[in-house]
């Protein structure tokens, strides 16, 4: 369960970051002249918020196969586009010409879903490597009779 | 029950004899309790019984409710739960990497990362083993001296 904590928090500044880079990009690209309030500070810290609750509701300690994983992230993902359209569309009520901008903020989901992935890899392979090194020490200190095996 | 040492001249071969009426669980657990002190462990490969010596079983896992000890190449079954392992062995570095895995991380070659948190330790006979979310940070605690 700390385990599981200490992953949502992870993931929870990895999107708020990788939100503000996607508001800065499709900010830039779609409305350059717009002005923003200070308001627009929390959209990140909102979004991060609303990005790790499917995880936190879905935390099983059962260990899953790569099968059941895939399934659980496919939800997981379904679920967080859901939340943040209807959080940044459902109070000020859907229409048609919205429908763009919508497409928009559900792609930019999507790319920071797997984004979050892709950085907690990199993450991984750095413990991977320092864990083989460990590793490696662990080992020979037991072969030099530094431990007893 | 009696028990007795007795000392033997060093060119013998040291031996332990039970003399029993039935050969119970009781009996087992002590046959299987020196066999592990001595550093083996018994183990069934078809019909045949074998003492598989601990400083070559790779990993021991739990599949359905029965438990395999896995060597270089071959495969023993055991009546032993993988708990009881885990006792006798956790001073032999041997360590539990998911709910059904007990591994010698003596035979651990190098670890990879796996999906989603989870890291795969590459052994010395190539196989694979996983470690799940949950154990990581006990394995890092171990490997690093801090346990």
């Amino acid at each position: 369960m700390k385990e599981h904590i200490k992953d949502n928090l992870m993931n929870f500044f990895i999107i708020v970051t990788l939100v503000n880079i996607v508001i800065f990009i499709s900010g830039s690209l779609m409305a350059p002249e717009q002005n923003l309030t200070y308001t627009a500070f929390l959209v990140p810290i909102i979004d991060g918020l609303l990005g790790i609750i499917p995880g936190l509701v879905m935390y099983s300690k059962r260990e899953l196969t790569v099968k059941q994983m895939i399934v659980r992230e496919i939800i997981q993902l379904l679920s967080i586009e859901l939340i943040i359209l209807f959080f940044t569309f459902g109070f000020s009520g859907f229409s048609a010409e919205k429908i763009p901008l919508m497409i928009t903020v559900a792609i930019s989901v999507a790319v920071v879903y797997v984004l979050v992935y892709v950085i907690r890899f990199f993450l991984d392979i750095r413990s991977a490597k320092k864990m083989t090194d460990d590793l490696k020490a662990f080992q020979a200190s037991l072969s030099a009779g530094d431990r007893q095996e | 029950m009696n028990i007795n040492v007795k000392k033997i001249g060093g060119s013998e071969e040291e031996y332990i004899e039970i003399g029993c009426h039935v050969r119970d669980g009781r009996v087992d657990d002590i046959v299987r309790f020196v066999e592990s002190l001595d550093g083996n462990i018994g183990g069934m490969k078809g019909d045949k019984r074998y003492a598989v010596p601990v400083t070559e079983i790779f990993y021991i896992e739990s599949v359905d409710n029965r438990t395999f000890i896995y060597s270089s190449k071959d495969c023993y079954e055991t009546s032993r739960k993988l708990y009881e392992f885990e006792e006798v062995l956790k001073t032999r570095n041997f360590l539990r990497i998911s709910k059904s895995v007990l591994l010698n991380i003596m035979k651990v070659e190098s670890i990879k990362p796996a999906l989603n948190g989870r890291f795969s330790c590459r052994l010395l006979n190539g196989e694979e083993v996983i470690i799940s979310r949950k154990y990581v940070g006990t394995f890092k605690e171990y490997i690093s001296g801090k346990v």
